[in-house]
């Protein structure tokens, strides 16, 4: 307990390491008594500055009432780590080409049989996925014709089937998350004028 | 990773489903939102009554929250629209003089309008948690209040105190848990009293 509250003093003075901060701020909100020494360490400092009103503590009427409302999710967002899941931009990219290549296939006939029966077995699930409102490393420009091929190709050399299907999955699940906060993804079909992306996980530019 | 960032992870939890980690984020600020609103805001219960009120907001409107800013930056506009939106609501809800019934002047009660309901024991409670913190400094060994004093009244972060010290960042971070733990272990009598009586 003692290092969990040196821990906390530190979390609340935002010294502490980044690796450390989410199991404290975890321990944190799961400990009555880590919450309890936190309001202290607060009023400990907010009376030395001199920054207590004589009012009583909120803490507790404000999350009786926030207890009373629907609990807050928003759709997680990308971290700036530098981290990278291969498996899931390798699906984000097999799952965009699909798309495109799906919607230019029902204008034009220009894909070889391979093309198409990878599109067709990746068009299932891809056909529901809107674009990512995230930004994107976007890779050379090629034709959706080559970058099918191209992935195909990188699919068959490097991962293994469980591993996109759970990559894909994954994505599937995060994209369904955000559907109804993209806008309607269409391409009719101009899909062979779209440029395909690769996730890398990157923050969008303000 | 500093303050903004650690109120950034926070936030992230409150975002992932976690009620209790906006409690932590009350507690940090409840009473710098309070003395905000209590610039619009005379009276000490409707000032709190609007702390509460913006917190409310801040948690509601939380999905949207993308830190761009630091979190007690967003959370300050709100708390600012949250105390002139009560002012306007008080002024087309304060009745004029000539609305008044003047044989109706016992309702007013003790001065009707412009009233504080801290009460007595408030007071003394306050002043009571106060005297102890400054009695519990002042019994600290020299080390451990010039660091906690570097800290929360001058606003250093551990690697200026350490160098103002001439001490390692470990040895800060450590001084400062133990002063804050020593106060703490005097003011803990006090804090157990009823939770409405606190500070």
């Amino acid at each position: 307990m003692k290092s969990q509250l040196s821990e906390l003093s530190a979390l609340l003075d935002g010294e502490l390491d980044p690796h450390e901060v989410r199991p404290a701020v975890k321990a944190a909100t799961h400990e009555s008594e880590l919450r309890e020494n936190w309001q202290a360490y607060v009023l400990i400092g907010d009376q030395l500055r001199r920054e207590c009103t004589g009012s009583r503590d909120l803490t507790a009427c404000v999350m009786a009432k926030i207890r009373a409302e629907p609990v807050v999710l928003a759709p997680r967002k990308l971290q700036p780590t530098g981290r990278h899941h291969p498996g899931l931009a390798l699906a984000a990219s097999v799952a965009g080409v699909a798309v495109v290549g799906w919607l230019a296939m029902a204008g034009n006939s220009q894909f070889s049989p391979t093309e198409s029966r990878l599109a067709a077995v990746m068009g299932t699930s891809a056909a529901v996925l809107p674009a990512p409102t995230f930004a994107s490393q976007v890779t050379p420009y090629l034709t959706p014709a080559q970058t099918l091929a191209r992935v195909a190709d990188e699919a068959a050399l490097q991962s293994q089937d469980s591993t996109m299907t759970a990559a894909r999955g994954d994505m599937s699940e995060y994209l369904l998350a955000h559907h109804t906060q993209s806008s309607t993804f269409r391409l009719g079909n101009n899909a062979g004028h779209v440029r395909t992306v690769t996730m890398t996980g990157r923050p969008a530019r303000p | 990773m500093g303050e903004r960032e650690a109120d950034l992870v926070l936030v992230e939890r409150v975002q992932s489903g976690d009620q209790e980690a906006f409690g932590l984020l009350v507690s940090k600020y409840q009473r710098k939102l309070l003395r905000l609103v209590m610039r619009f805001v005379r009276d000490s219960a409707e000032a709190e009554d609007v702390t509460q009120e913006a917190f409310i907001k801040a948690y509601r409107a939380l999905p949207g929250f993308r830190g761009e800013s630091a979190f007690y930056t967003w959370l300050y506009r709100i708390g600012v629209n949250t105390a002139k939106n009560w002012l306007v609501a008080r002024s087309r809800r304060m009745p004029t003089v000539s609305e008044i019934a003047t044989d109706d002047t016992t309702d007013i009660g003790d001065g009707g309008l412009l009233r504080d309901d801290t009460t007595p024991e408030q007071i003394l409670m306050s002043k009571q948690i106060g005297e102890t913190v400054n009695a519990a400094m002042d019994a600290l060994p020299e080390d451990l209040r010039t660091a906690i004093a570097l800290r929360e009244i001058e606003g250093l972060s551990y690697e200026e105190i350490a160098q103002v010290m001439d001490c390692p960042i470990g040895t800060v971070r450590s001084r400062i848990f133990r002063a804050r733990e020593a106060i703490a272990t005097k003011l803990r009598p006090l804090l157990d009293t009823e939770s409405d009586q606190r500070w």
